[in-house]
């Protein structure tokens, strides 16, 4: 274990450290020129979010400076207890854990994900995402048993066969998913053109299969239960490819067919019980396959994709972790909203939301309705940072404004498929209404900082607090 | 302010001051100067009696960034659940993979201060720079990794001019902020998209009819003529493949005399002899690297216990999965680049496989005469973790350790190998060269692996100790930019750090003809691959 003078040591650098990645961050933002054009989306973004930049900061709901409420967040995160207790009393169901600082929220960049890393390393706290339950689902299939996967350009360039299961949910969470994959007629090296075939499996209307058939991609859609798909699957490779190349099932000879067949699905559409299995069967499945043809799974991860990534190489888990004294501890069951937000008591919550729109709920449930945790108490947040308050901070919670990632301020982000990254510039210091020097002035004066820089002032301040906890103790 | 290392005995092999006696050394911001005038201007003074003073280490071969580095983190949970603040030396590392800071940390308490990444895919090169931005005190760098793109596949079938490739190669190195190229399996992971299952040098890929002949010497002209430091950095064909010895001197050939850099040569020398039909061919390969100056290699040294093989090689990945322990695995086909595979991984002593394989990587070492063409590297995680190399020198400045190890091996392995006739020991100065001089130098890195005046004040100050294991394990201080870092085990402060790149000119209108073909790869703008390192 480190001794006491190390720690002070270490917090004094780190507190150098972030004071000047902070200087520097703020001269980049006066040098930063966009690098991207201007997008309709973010045209309309800007119309509709410019009154959040009048959104002030508040402790109790009182609007004060945010220089007040980063102090005082940072107070109360150095107050907060380290002791928490079960919110039934028993220590059975359980463990007690020696630290109740718990942060979520819809974290969406890397420079988030960093910020909220080093917050909790300085001074202990419990780390999961907000809908995350999905992506776990899949990481433990992926820790069990390992997966093969391609990327979308990979997709969309060599595969003739997209096997869609699921249901119409990664068509929502990923709206350019078809575009993405299919918008090409496959060109391979020998200057083959073919139209792409899709089958979709699974719980799909006709509006989504109209949307498959985008690019003049062939559609064959089957209804069919998800929970189905691994049996259907099973029967699928006893049969040899021979019989299923004579089948007069259309999606069988489809499949059959395929030179490189790609299975692509939502993550969060698989709301069933022991999902995790399934991704297993379904990768067992593909694998197997690949031993005479190609086949590649790709599974649609959502918004959380960024924090997974950024979260691993930080501090080798993907999430749901606990930062204790230099210690991180990974457990996928115990550090997650659900346990944290329902069965232990006197929690301190951080809550981080960055996207877009603002996230005020704690996503889908099991059976696609809003999760049912939050009701545990709707107003939760001991500390909000976020583009505008919502429903989650309590009222006595602190508010502090953030700006919303990839729009009003440059962010580092991954792609769905977890492959490409790419710092994408701020878009909306050339979505003005117009260009006169003037209101990019008035903007510019308004536009609120970004969440981990607000993040890095908290830990500024929890720094400074825990050197004058430990002067006085010396 | 000055400060002044006094009476330091170099172990330098570049040195220009004496390395017999002891001399002074001078650091001045993060630089290393001469002997200043003005002796007032000297503030801080370490007495050094006794003490070696080396540069800090170089690590040309390492996997420490990017998607592949990270599903293996993904991939293997399971760990020592251990501190990562525990400050006794020669322990394992709490994963094959650990996270950022604990790579950085381990590191720079052996001594390295600079390690490059030798696989940063194109569309991955931003994450890659990202995570090695979050290690810690190393300086780092990247190798971009080109040669199984579809892109360049189709214009080298094309038969585009070598002008067209030049301007390519350079748009892409100064797009994605690396150091070199590397190529793993030329065209081979392409082919395996194909659904081909191998392919030799001289083998055509089954999409585009192109062979890894002519795309080696594709892109080994290419570097020449943009005039990169680094010569091409060669993952050859047939990687573990018994007989895959007639696949390296292919390749060498391949580049028709021009500079060439073989990674992890340990697996690609094997020949087809003996019981299992799978023999050493460390002895061809060093004779061919012995004749030929312009070649270089890093050997990849395996040694034993559990690790993770990651690698671009999907299709001879695909080809081990069953070797996988434990049994899990992870296989991507990557954006019309290239692909990786993951596998964990045990080397067995008692195997004799594995035995052999730890016997070919020492045979190389101490083959081939020419230190300056032979780097210090395990290919992290691949054949073991960076952790070992400790152990490592001590293996190759021990010959009675070698051997109490090489006893404990398969009884075949003992018959076969060349090892025991093998007495040589390397010296403290060839260690230097391999670990530090040598790559710093392969890199064209100038300012570093060295401590002469104007290098960079990266300074490693080591106890001098019988057991070459403990000395290099524990450094006693470690000095990056100048600044104190680390002393007695214990980390005192942070230190900034380098992004090491090349910067080559290059024709800018490839990027409208490269902008024409773009959107048929890749469904990212063009405009995005660019970063700058600052953002990082």
């Amino acid at each position: 274990m480190i001794h006491c003078t190390s720690v002070c040591r270490l917090r004094r650098q780190l507190l150098e450290n972030y004071r000047q990645r902070l200087l520097l961050q703020s001269k980049q933002s006066v040098l930063a020129s966009p690098k991207v054009g201007a997008s309709t989306r973010s045209d309309a973004m800007h119309s509709n979010l410019t009154s959040k930049y009048l959104e002030s900061a508040t402790i109790a709901g009182r609007s004060v400076t945010i220089n007040e409420a980063i102090a005082e967040a940072a107070r109360r995160w150095f107050c907060s207890t380290l002791i928490s207790t079960h919110r039934n009393g028993s220590t059975d169901s359980f463990p007690t854990q020696p630290c109740n600082r718990f942060i979520t929220g819809a974290i969406q960049t890397v420079e988030t994900t960093r910020a909220v890393v080093g917050l909790a390393s300085l001074s202990g706290a419990v780390i999961d995402r907000t809908e995350s339950e999905s992506t776990f689902r899949h990481v433990l299939a992926v820790q069990r048993s390992g997966m093969s996967t391609a990327s979308m350009g990979e997709i969309r360039f060599r595969s003739d066969c997209i096997f869609v299961v699921g249901d119409e949910s990664c068509l929502e969470q990923t709206p350019l998913l078809i575009e993405n994959l299919t918008r090409l007629q496959q060109a391979d090296a020998l200057g083959r053109f073919r139209a792409k075939r899709i089958v979709a499996l699974g719980r799909w209307s006709s509006e989504g299969v109209k949307q498959l058939r985008a690019n003049n991609n062939e559609v064959f859609a089957i209804w069919l239960e998800p929970q189905s798909i691994p049996r259907m699957l099973h029967q699928l490779s006893q049969i040899s490819n021979e019989r299923l190349l004579q089948s007069k099932n259309t999606a069988a000879r489809w499949i059959a067919e395929a030179d490189y067949l790609s299975v692509v699905w939502c993550n969060s559409s698989l709301g069933f019980e022991q999902s995790d299995l399934w991704i297993e069967s379904l990768y067992a499945w593909i694998i197997k396959e690949n031993a005479r043809r190609r086949v590649v799974g790709l599974p649609i991860s959502g918004s959380g994709i960024t924090f997974q990534q950024a979260c691993t190489w930080l501090t080798g888990f993907p999430g749901r972790i606990r930062l204790l004294e230099g210690n991180v501890a990974y457990d996928p069951e115990l550090f997650t909203t659900d346990n944290y937000l329902n069965k232990v008591d006197n929690v301190f919550v951080l809550k981080v939301d960055e996207s877009l729109p603002p996230s005020d709920d704690f996503g889908k449930g099991d059976d696609g309705s809003k999760r049912q945790s939050v009701s545990r108490n709707s107003a939760f947040a001991d500390i909000l940072i976020a583009p505008s308050p919502d429903s989650s901070l309590s009222p006595s919670g602190v508010f502090i404004p953030c700006s919303i990632a990839g729009f009003e301020s440059a962010a580092s982000m991954f792609r769905a498929d977890g492959v490409v990254s790419v710092h994408v510039a701020s878009t909306s210091r050339v979505t003005l209404p117009s260009d006169s020097t003037a209101e990019i002035d008035t903007f510019e004066t308004l536009r609120p900082m970004s969440a981990h820089e607000a993040i890095s002032r908290l830990q500024i301040g929890v720094m400074n607090l825990c050197e004058s906890h430990d002067e006085a103790l010396e | 302010m000055i400060t002044k290392l006094a009476n330091v005995t170099l172990c330098d092999p570049a040195s220009q001051l004496s390395v017999a006696t002891p001399v002074d050394l001078y650091l001045q911001s993060d630089r290393l100067i001469n002997k200043p005038e003005d002796q007032s201007r000297v503030g801080t003074v370490y007495d050094l009696t006794g003490k070696i003073a080396m540069a800090g280490g170089v690590d040309i071969h390492t996997h420490i960034g990017g998607g592949k580095v990270n599903l293996a983190r993904l991939l293997l949970p399971e760990r020592i659940q251990k501190d990562l603040f525990h400050t006794s030396l020669c322990r394992p590392l709490s994963a094959p993979v650990p996270g950022t800071w604990e790579t950085g940390r381990r590191y720079l308490e052996m001594g390295y201060t600079a390690c490059f990444e030798p696989a940063v895919l194109p569309c991955n090169a931003h994450h890659a720079h990202m995570e090695m931005a979050d290690t810690p005190w190393l300086d780092t760098g990247g190798f971009l990794l080109l040669g199984n793109e579809d892109l360049l596949m189709r214009w080298i079938a094309e038969g585009v001019s070598s002008q067209q490739i030049r301007d390519y190669i350079g748009w892409m190195i100064n797009a994605h902020r690396c150091l070199a190229v590397k190529v793993v399996n030329a065209g081979g992971i392409n082919a395996f998209k194909f659904n081909q299952r191998s392919l030799d040098v001289d083998e055509k890929n089954s999409g585009y009819g192109v062979t890894p002949r002519h795309i080696l010497r594709t892109l080994a002209e290419a570097i020449d003529a943009l005039g990169l430091a680094h010569p091409l950095h060669v993952h050859c064909s047939n990687l573990g493949i018994a007989g895959n010895i007639a696949s390296t001197l292919a390749t060498v050939d391949a580049v028709e005399g021009r500079r060439l850099h073989l990674t992890h040569a340990q697996f690609h020398c094997y020949g087809t002899e003996g019981v299992f039909g799978f023999s050493s061919e460390s002895k061809r390969l060093a004779e061919v690297v012995n004749s030929r100056p312009e070649l270089s290699i890093d050997v990849g040294q395996v040694l034993f216990g559990q690790t993770v093989t990651l690698s671009g090689d999907l299709m001879h990945q695909f080809a081990n999965r069953n070797l996988a322990r434990p049994r899990k695995q992870i296989f991507q086909d990557l954006e019309c680049q290239a692909g990786c595979g993951v596998l964990p991984f045990r080397y067995r002593h008692s195997q004799y496989v594995h035995g052999l394989q730890w016997a070919i990587g020492l045979e190389l070492f101490l083959l081939i005469n020419n230190p300056y063409q032979v780097f210090l590297t395990t290919d992290h995680p691949n054949g073991a973790p960076f952790t070992s190399y400790p152990h490592l020198i001590r293996l190759l400045m021990d010959y009675d350790f070698r051997m109490s190890i090489f006893s404990s091996l398969h009884p075949e392995v003992q018959r076969m190998s060349l090892l025991p006739a093998m007495k040589r020991e390397y010296t403290l100065e060839e260690i230097a060269i391999v670990t530090r001089t040598g790559p710093a130098k392969s890199l064209g890195l100038k300012n570093i692996g060295h401590l002469n005046a104007g290098a960079k004040a990266d300074v490693v100050i080591y106890s001098p100790d019988s057991n070459p294991e403990a000395m290099f394990a524990k450094p006693e201080m470690i000095f990056k930019n100048g600044t104190l870092v680390f002393h007695n085990g214990e980390f005192i402060s942070s230190s900034s750090k380098n992004v090491y790149r090349a910067d080559v000119e290059f024709d800018s209108g490839i990027e409208s003809k490269m902008s024409q073909v773009w959107d048929t790869y890749y469904p990212y703008s063009m405009a995005l691959t660019k970063f700058s390192c600052d953002s990082l």
